[in-house]
């Protein structure tokens, strides 16, 4: 199997608190793969890390084999899709011009060609037409969402970063967003996922890792991680999780 | 008090009126003039780093703090700048240190999620300042901008110390030769509220015409 991102002890600090202290994992074309951990573990800075909106401190991160550096950052985020925790759609964009400006303006794809894969995109994420010339104010947050998902699979990636894509939605928006990502992951899309959504973990996901405190403390198949958690850190964050209290 | 109509005859009107040119040709220089100064200072204060941001912050301060017919004064007779010079640099520098607030508070308004947003597609950092900042800024800020047009419009009036001929100054000049203040007086205190009814009419038309729901305002 190929070989989509490769990180190798990436390290990032903030001031004088380390948050990653070297991190190492891979991910082949078409896994899914999810990060879970404490709040303040480092999940959301591993995902900025990757794609440069942090600049890591240390290490090396390799997509397609390619070493992601300053002077490539920018070709690299073409191929990196990242959705949000809040979403970030484009206030003054219709949904609509939301997905298709990345298209247009990065890609330089003529207008018909990118609203044809604009519409593919939003209907793939369930977004219908008469939400089309809607703006992002005038949706919901699983809307909202699912355009942003939508945003990022327009431009084809290789690989797409979800940070915490749910946990800014009320209890009863959360599954459309689910949904959405489960017909990524179905159609062979490449995923890096942070979230607290244990049962959707289990269901899409090749490999869990536990991040705590800037390291990855154990890493399995979501049996092995959910099921049979060794460390005793794992542990104590699933009772945490099925108390609510995460 | 006795308002004698006759001291509105035609003439008088028509001297008076004639300085609409400058009260206009003041407040339409001016507003560019801190449109441009006012977006270096607020790009200056939001993205340059610290010791040259302070720079910028002081030099708007210091304009918001000193009275404008002190700031004319300076001009004209400190810098010994000539009359319009020294009434559309006074309007202008004032403007600009306003507009600078409204642009920068504009731009600060924008959350930095939608700039990592647009990062993430591989857009330059040109690009999401043209494509995502500058569309949203411009938007937020119309409302407080137009209090800022009929503010300088109003104040043009206050560059009559220097002798400018707006309608103020006319005004002033008609009422002394006649001995006619009060009328003369109403009169221009009219046309100075036509102008800004018709200014902020224009602009609120603008702002409906170009609004996008939910942007710039609290939800």
């Amino acid at each position: 199997m190929k070989e989509v991102l490769r990180v190798e002890n990436l390290k990032k600090s903030y001031h004088k608190n380390e948050v990653l202290k070297g991190v190492s994992f891979s991910i082949n074309e078409g896994e899914t793969k999810v990060i879970i951990g404490p709040s303040g573990g480092g999940k959301s800075t591993l995902l900025y890390c990757i794609n440069y909106l942090q600049k890591p401190d240390s290490g090396e991160i390799y997509l397609d084999s390619e070493l992601i550096t300053p002077k490539n950052i920018y070709e690299a985020r073409k191929k990196i899709g990242f959705v949000f925790q809040y979403f970030n759609l484009f206030m003054h964009l219709t949904a609509l011009d939301n997905v298709m400006i990345g298209l247009i303006k990065v890609k330089k794809l003529p207008k018909d060609e990118a609203l044809k894969i604009a519409k593919e995109s939003l209907l793939l994420v369930g977004i219908k037409e008469d939400l089309w010339n809607h703006y992002p104010a005038q949706l919901s947050g699983g809307q909202q969402q699912r355009v942003a998902i939508a945003r990022a699979i327009a431009m084809s990636p290789r690989i797409i970063l979800f940070d915490e894509p749910t946990s800014a939605l009320d209890v009863e928006l959360i599954g459309e967003v689910l949904q959405a990502m489960k017909t990524l992951a179905e159609n062979g899309m490449t995923m890096l996922i942070v979230t607290h959504e244990l049962e959707f973990a289990k269901s899409v996901a090749h490999e869990i890792m536990f991040l705590e405190s800037g390291v990855i403390v154990e890493k399995g198949t979501p049996q092995e991680i959910i099921e049979h958690p060794k460390s005793e850190r794992l542990k104590k964050f699933l009772s945490k999780i099925a108390k609510g209290e995460e | 008090m006795i308002f004698d109509v006759s001291a509105l005859n035609l003439s008088n009107l028509i001297y008076v009126l004639r300085g609409i040119f400058w009260t206009l040709f003041l407040t339409f220089v001016s507003i560019g003039l801190g449109l441009i100064l006012g977006s270096a200072l607020a790009f200056g204060e939001v993205y340059l780093p610290p010791p040259f941001s302070y720079i910028f912050r002081i030099i708007g301060e210091v304009l918001r703090g000193v009275p404008l017919i002190l700031l004319f004064l300076i001009l004209y007779f400190a810098f010994n700048l000539g009359m319009t010079l020294s009434a559309i640099l006074g309007l202008g520098l004032r403007s600009a240190s306003y507009q600078g607030q409204i642009f920068r508070s504009s731009l600060e308004a924008i959350s930095a999620g939608q700039l990592h947003a647009g990062l993430s597609l591989g857009m330059t950092k040109f690009q999401v300042f043209k494509e995502i900042l500058v569309p949203q800024a411009l938007r937020i800020m119309i409302p407080g901008w137009t209090n800022e047009f009929i503010t300088v419009l109003k104040d043009t009036s206050i560059a009559f110390v220097l002798g400018v001929m707006d309608i103020m100054t006319r005004a002033d000049f008609i009422a002394r030769s006649i001995g006619r203040y009060f009328e003369i007086y109403i009169f221009i205190a009219l046309v100075y509220f036509v102008l800004v009814k018709t200014s902020m009419s224009i602009l609120n038309n603008l702002y409906e015409r170009v609004r996008i729901p939910g942007l710039g305002e609290k939800r």
